[in-house]
């Protein structure tokens, strides 16, 4: 036998091509996301030729990861952004002149402090996503501490970013499976049903 | 060529709602705690607002330990409220050790659309303490007692602030102010106790 590449539809190499054995999947390259090009008999039914997913997959991606995808996946990016932004809010609603702020005294300082150290908290959480379990608890309680110490918590739009921020960064857990929605789920059963089909 | 082993979706990170809302759940019973107690007048809260054109308007203030000078106030450059004087603002700041307002009304100009701030409707009235406001306008009826004018401002001792030297300024042991109506450029005030706070959006403003 001439020694080629299985098209889907051969039988495995060395046993005879009878109807027993199901195609084989397309075969596809390791780095590729997409599959090579869609069996021959599966071509009757559009919204699955796309998606021909072996069964050791079950959740196709939808669309090819980038470098900044994969890198958000590995940290609390959207809480530790919320709190960013939380605590800058804040900031920008302030902006008294140095010299009233320095006559208040230390009472006005906190006004500065807490926002500052919320935005540093947002920061470091996305830099640094192990101690995220930290910087979310000290998040929250410098958002709500900025209710009483800076213009009702930036007029509480800085207060609810930053609380969101936080539960959003206590939620995060890390290395998760990705998930498989009803949609994909159902794909997947219609191409392993498909493929079980002689 | 043997199949390759299919590509899987690389595992990420994810929020878990259930986690977020243990936190989230205290957190926002806490914030709503917060205004509630605020709104009955228990917690002071600091404001420090600049660059911002800033209008109060309340029905009466009366204040001990008042103070009042001139100050020219320069804001951020390239400021969006400079206009055309250069980013400096001729001001009035007035200084109240302690100050008491009745239905005080307060408004920021977000771009079109004014935050608007109520408190002290009730009987319970707003409580300011260290209030310090730059004023472009003040307006109303006032009186005062023992008032000093044409002191030097860096001389002053009542209000507890001290201005620059060489100012001309007025000080006095207590004020009174009715139908008061002040467009502020900073509002400094150490603490606030803002009874009945009541937050809202429009277009009007105060």
């Amino acid at each position: 036998m001439v020694s080629r590449d299985p098209v889907p539809g051969d039988a495995p190499e060395g046993e005879p091509a009878d109807g027993r054995f199901p195609a084989p999947p397309a075969p596809r390259e390791p780095s590729a996301r997409w599959p090579a090009a869609p069996a021959p008999e599966a071509s009757g039914d559009p919204s699955r030729d796309a998606f021909a997913a072996p069964p050791a997959d079950p959740a196709p991606p939808s669309r090819p990861a980038g470098a900044f995808r994969t890198w958000r996946g590995r940290r609390p990016f959207a809480g530790g952004l919320l709190m960013t932004l939380g605590g800058a809010e804040i900031l920008v609603t302030e902006k008294a002149s140095i010299g009233v702020v320095v006559h208040i005294g230390m009472q006005g300082l906190t006004g500065y402090l807490i926002p500052a150290v919320l935005v540093v908290c947002g920061v470091l959480t996305i830099v640094n996503p192990a101690q995220r379990m930290f910087y979310s608890v000290l998040g929250v309680l410098l958002a709500l501490g900025s209710w009483v110490t800076s213009n009702l918590g930036g007029f509480f739009a800085g207060l609810l970013l930053g609380i969101l921020g936080a539960c959003l960064t206590f939620g995060w857990v890390p290395d998760q499976e990705p998930r498989t929605g009803p949609l994909r789920r159902r794909r997947a059963r219609r191409a392993a049903a498909a493929d079980a089909r002689p | 060529m043997a199949p390759s082993t299919p590509s899987v979706p690389a595992r990420r990170g994810r929020v878990r709602l259930r986690r977020t809302a243990l936190m989230g759940v205290p957190a926002a019973a806490a914030a709503a705690a917060l205004v509630v107690l605020t709104a009955q007048g228990a917690i002071a809260a600091q404001f420090s607002i600049s660059g911002m054109p800033f209008t109060v308007t309340a029905t009466q203030l009366q204040g001990t330990g008042f103070e009042q000078y001139g100050g020219l106030d320069n804001m951020a450059p390239n400021s969006p409220n400079a206009g055309d004087t250069g980013g400096q603002e001729l001001v009035m700041v007035s200084a109240i050790k302690d100050a008491t307002l009745a239905n005080l009304c307060q408004s920021v100009d977000l771009g079109g659309v004014d935050l608007v701030i109520h408190a002290g409707g009730g009987s319970k009235l707003v409580a300011a303490h260290d209030l310090v406001t730059d004023s472009s306008t003040i307006a109303g009826d006032a009186s005062f007692k023992n008032i000093e004018i044409g002191g030097d401002a860096s001389t002053f001792t009542k209000g507890d602030s001290k201005g620059p030297s060489g100012v001309f300024g007025q000080q006095a042991d207590t004020v009174t102010i009715n139908n008061l109506r002040q467009v502020n450029y900073a509002t400094t005030a150490a603490a606030f106790t803002l009874p009945g706070l009541h937050m809202s959006f429009n277009s009007k403003g105060c």
